[in-house]
């Protein structure tokens, strides 16, 4: 019962206000990373409108990632509520294990901090590592997974008592759980979750929870699959991301750690005092993987600051170091040192205060910003409560300015040309109207397309595949990556598609599959002013 | 370690020898042997800011030429910027090793006053980690904060300037113990330190002044302060008998503050540098908020504040990357506070957070970071010199100066242009067929006295930046600063204020007689003969007669 009262009810607390601090107000605040919310708002529509991933279109990105801000949507009914939401539920879905596997294993001094830092990591809306009034929600799935991650590494740690049966299968399913949702997160992070587990077969108190979490785990993909059916499909869409920008080198990995050496100095030191007090050599293995996976996961994901891992590893040494100190090893100088070991603590807190104070800072603006009127909706009608604004005066982004506007010029053109609007298609980064319209979403097309990282010349989904049910297609003049990718599909566009508007930021095309149709006009983004296509003016076209 | 817990068994004759002796020892040594790892190979290593170099070896060959730094030019850095890179070349025979040597005769200067300062007034775990901190800081060839890999000896006086100040703010903290002898090497000691930051850069020194005068007003029985700055006017008097440049000097740092401005940054600015800085102010604040509550005492929020600003105002003046030192400097002087209040009140049950141990972890967790990011780069640096990496610079005598590519590709190739820029305003120089011209660079630094070893200009200025050493109203007169100028070396990138305020002067006393593809060379023309130039002078660029 004590245990209950020192870990468990504050840990449920916190989570359970970062998630109301998040999902409240049901409304996203953005300055940073408009393109990456439009693919998850994206994705969750197409979700809500019965499509599933990798199924019903492609997705490098694992399913997770498109349910976890469909639930929000489908919870709150709106697109401001998909990503807040949707953290807030995935705040809440965590919740039970962490106050499982925090309150066996660390003492509340060492647990209750770590708990803060991975639920402030998950409720904070930024990109880690940037600053900290940079509000997004991009790469939220890094986030979740080293989240999850960081969690499952503090399982290295043997329980603090011992708990029987019904310990062993709490474990054994937490662990399930966690390994489970990293894999159909992000794959890297699935990847080293399962690696650690399967060095936690090694371990000889442990192994036993080990085995039947991955037999948990192996059970559970094997009925994901019978339902989903998209297991090839993610994979496939792995292989062709990996295939454009999987490559890493020494180079990258290494930066990323020189870029955190403060978290790897005070992770080095608490491992250091933890060696030093057990002589373990599987903690010197764990540490190590801690390090290095941490690294290889980072030189994956597109930001700078966070090896999560690190941090978890961190937490576990000095758990143990404190476990082991023992006044009667008799080595002398190992019990000189001992004394500060008693400090560990004050060095988690090192580590951890100036994450989660940044982290709860970020937090509390977002809840504040979403209560009040800040910000510009985005220009669409389903868009009205996901705002965008600068909060300094340097941020002010003309790239980000003319790409939010181009919504409202696509929608309005597409709203000119008389026909019911549906299942459009953007050969660009993301497609903003299927949501931003509330408008069926098209099949079996990809929701990312971001050159030179999932698609290039020569990784690439053929035109049939994505844009065989399209009846809209539409090439924006910049975009964030439009020209390459028109280039790529223009022969598929020019055979079954007719250009039937222009506007300043797009050029729309319309299925025509009329085999005794003439040959194409030449849509030319460049050249605006000639109209030869006896197409509907475009509500906003240059004359 | 071992001195940790000796700390914590104070009282017998021998454990306070052992906790005084032992630290200083040990930071006497650690200087002198990252000042041996420095100056050692006797070679310099970068990775990037190459014109920062030529900056320092411009200011090596005036001292050698014979010239006196504030009073055969102006400059508004002190003298030491000049004549210790200049006894580097001495030591070490060659601009390779002049500015590692520099900076490991600096560290020495250092690490006496850390011996006494650190040891004298922080538990040993603390002054041990604080004297790592400094001199790591100080002995790396980079910017605190920046990667390791990004080798450069650019900015000395700041170096300099920032550690001298934050050494000097440990001394806010108490005595361990009250020892005869201590009084009078603190007043020797704070002294030097002041001197030390005069004679580099004079906005450290008005801090270290500002300092002083502080533990004078606030600090009950400190009579050392106002010895310290006794002995202080007095060395500098003796320093102007012999020197003769102090009235210059002022005038030249003057002239300086009023074009850069006595107070600079924006509200905007100032809340960038804390969004960047966040990490150390939560964990100092932290601190300080532990050390006032366990041992309640205005005289150390005193010293908070004035450590905030004064930092603040250094920040604004100067590089803000070194501006890390003094806050850690101040943690230091908190961290002890917070110690010697539990020490008093040792009766109390140990808390699971809050404990000595704890206390000097957390510190350790402040410091190390950088401290293991500073070694690296001495590591790098004594690496790269001793396995010969890099490129020598193509030009006689600098063989021993080489420029690295460490992953650092994006710098070396505009290091590697920057030197073909350089080689080829050296080319068109030797190519005026004057005997030895006194060369002026135009808002670059000049590489080229140093390189053609020319005799440097009389009354011009080291480093002359807009808006920073001068302005449009704050300036020694044009003609003045062009007077024993014969050629004007002028990038033809080059545009701005400084070149549109010495460009009157240029033409009317010297006319363009070579443009090469960076280039511009302007040649004085001969005084009071109008346009009849007829001299040797006149000879090549005589077409125009």
């Amino acid at each position: 019962m004590r245990r209950l009262a020192t870990t468990a009810l504050p840990v449920t607390a916190m989570g359970v206000l970062c998630a109301l601090l998040i999902g409240l107000p049901a409304r996203t605040v953005t300055n940073a990373y408009v393109n990456d919310l439009v693919i998850f708002l994206d994705g969750a529509h197409r979700v809500v409108w019965g499509q599933v991933p990798n199924v019903d279109f492609h997705a490098a990105l694992g399913p997770l990632t498109y349910l976890v801000p469909a639930a929000g949507l489908a919870l709150s009914g709106q697109l401001g509520g998909a990503m807040t939401v949707g953290m807030a539920l995935a705040i809440l879905a965590v919740l039970p294990i962490m106050v499982h596997v925090i309150g066996s294993r660390l003492r509340p001094v060492l647990g209750l901090p770590f708990a803060a830092f991975l639920i402030l990591l998950l409720a904070v809306p930024i990109n880690l590592g940037a600053d900290l009034s940079q509000m997004s929600f991009a790469m939220f799935y890094n986030r979740i997974g080293w989240a999850h991650l960081g969690l499952l590494l503090v399982m290295f740690l043997p329980p603090l008592r011992e708990g029987g049966r019904r310990q062993l299968w709490l474990d054994a399913v937490c662990a399930a759980a966690l390994v489970v949702m990293q894999c159909y997160t992000k794959s890297t992070y699935g990847a080293v979750a399962i690696a650690f587990v399967l060095f936690m077969l090694l371990d000889r108190r442990q192994w036993r929870w080990a085995a039947l979490a991955l037999g948990i785990s192996a059970g559970t993909a094997v009925l994901v699959e019978l339902f989903w059916r998209g297991s090839r499909g993610y994979v496939s869409d792995l292989l062709a991301a990996a295939q454009v920008s999987g490559g890493r080198n020494l180079e990258a990995v290494a930066r990323g750690g020189l870029n955190n050496l403060p978290d790897v100095v005070l992770f080095a030191m608490a491992t250091g005092l933890a060696l030093w007090v057990t002589r373990s050599a599987r903690l010197a293995i764990f540490a190590l993987g801690c390090l290095l996976s941490g690294m290889l996961i980072l030189s994956q994901n597109a930001h700078g600051w966070g090896i999560i891992t690190v941090f978890a590893g961190a937490v576990v040494a000095a758990e143990l170091a404190m476990r082991g100190r023992s006044p009667d090893a008799g080595d002398e100088r190992r019990g000189r040192l001992a004394v500060l070991v008693a400090g560990a603590p004050l060095l988690l807190v090192a580590l951890l205060l100036p994450p989660v104070v940044r982290h709860a800072t970020t937090l509390l603006l977002h809840f504040g910003l979403a209560l009040s009127d800040f910000g510009d909706p985005l220009p669409l009608p389903a868009m009205d409560n996901v705002r965008h604004g600068y909060i300094w005066p340097e941020e002010h982004n003309g790239f980000a300015e003319n790409y939010i506007a181009s919504f409202g010029e696509g929608a309005a053109a597409l709203a000119a040309l008389g026909t019911p609007v549906e299942r459009v298609v953007v050969l660009d980064f993301a497609n903003p109207f299927s949501a931003g319209l509330e408008v069926a979403p098209a099949r079996g097309d990809n929701s990312w397309l971001h050159w030179n990282r999932n698609v290039n010349e020569g990784t690439f989904l053929p035109g049939d595949e994505i844009m065989g049910d399209a009846k809209f297609v539409m090439s924006p003049r910049w975009g964030v990556n439009g020209p390459p990718l028109f280039r790529l599909y223009q022969p598929y566009l020019d055979r079954h598609f007719r250009r039937v508007a222009i506007t300043d930021q797009w050029t729309i095309f319309m299925r025509d599959d009329a085999p005794d149709r003439e040959p194409p006009a030449r849509p030319d983004p460049t050249v605006r002013s000639e109209r030869r296509d006896p197409s509907p003016p475009s509500a906003r076209g240059p004359a | 370690m071992t001195a940790l817990a000796a700390g914590r068994s104070s009282g017998s004759a021998p454990g306070v020898r052992a906790r005084l002796v032992g630290p200083a020892a040990l930071i006497l040594g650690l200087g002198a042997l990252l000042a041996i790892m420095l100056a050692l190979p006797g070679q310099t290593v970068v990775t990037r800011a190459v014109d920062q170099l030529f900056l320092a070896y411009d200011g090596i060959h005036r001292v050698l030429s014979g010239q006196v730094p504030n009073r055969d030019f102006h400059s508004a850095t002190g003298p030491l910027a000049f004549w210790v890179p200049a006894w580097g070349y001495v030591l070490s025979g060659g601009y390779g090793g002049a500015l590692p040597t520099a900076l490991a005769l600096n560290l020495l200067l250092v690490t006496l006053a850390a011996a006494h300062v650190l040891a004298s007034r922080l538990r040993a775990g603390l002054a041990l980690l604080l004297a790592a901190l400094l001199f790591f800081a100080l002995a790396a060839p980079m910017h605190p904060g920046e990667p390791v890999s990004f080798l450069s000896y650019a900015d000395l006086p700041n170096r300099v300037g920032w550690t001298a100040t934050a050494l000097l703010l440990v001394m806010f903290a108490e005595p361990l113990r009250d020892g005869r002898g201590t009084a009078a090497l603190d007043a020797l000691v704070a002294a030097a330190l002041l001197l030390l930051a005069f004679y580099y850069q004079a906005s450290y020194a008005a801090v270290a002044l500002a300092f002083l005068l502080l533990v004078l007003l606030v600090g009950p029985r400190r009579p050392w302060a106002g010895a310290a700055l006794l002995l202080a006017g007095l060395a500098a008097g003796a320093v102007e008998i012999a020197w003769g440049g102090t009235r210059q000097y002022l005038a030249d740092v003057l002239t300086a503050f009023e074009a850069g401005g006595w107070l600079r940054g924006t509200p905007i600015e100032a809340l960038r540098h804390l969004r960047v800085n966040l990490t150390d102010y939560l964990l100092v604040g932290l601190l300080a908020t532990v050390a006032l509550w366990r041992g309640w005492s205005p005289r150390l929020l005193l010293f908070l504040a004035f450590c905030l600003v004064a930092r603040s105002w250094l920040i604004t003046q100067n590089d803000p990357r070194w501006g890390t030192l003094p806050l850690y400097a101040a943690a230091a002087v908190l961290a002890e506070h917070l110690l010697r209040a539990m020490d008093r009140r040792r009766e109390l049950p140990a808390s699971a957070l809050l404990n000595p141990a704890g206390v000097q972890l957390f510190f350790a967790a402040l410091v190390m970071p950088t401290v293991v990011r500073c070694a690296s780069a001495v590591m790098l640096h004594l690496g790269a010199a001793v396995a010969g990496g890099g490129t020598p610079l193509p030009f006689a005598g600098l063989e021993g100066v080489r420029l690295a590519n460490l992953w650092t590709a994006g710098d070396f190739g505009g290091s590697t242009a920057y030197l073909e820029v350089v080689a080829d305003g050296v080319e068109a120089l030797s190519d005026t067929g004057l005997e030895a011209p006194r060369v002026l660079a135009l808002g670059a630094p000049n590489a080229f006295s140093p390189i053609l070893n020319l005799p440097p200009p009389q009354g011009d200025m080291a480093n002359m930046r807009w808006d920073a050493t001068l302005d449009a109203n704050h300036h020694v007169p044009a003609a003045d600063l062009l007077a024993d100028v014969d050629v004007v070396i002028e990038p033809l990138d080059a545009g701005g204020p400084l070149r549109d305020f010495l460009l009157p002067e240029i033409e009317a006393s010297f006319r363009p007689v070579v443009e090469t593809e960076h280039w511009r060379l302007h040649r004085r023309s001969p005084v009071g003969e109008g346009t009849a130039v007829s001299t040797s002078v006149g000879r090549r660029g005589g077409g125009a007669e």
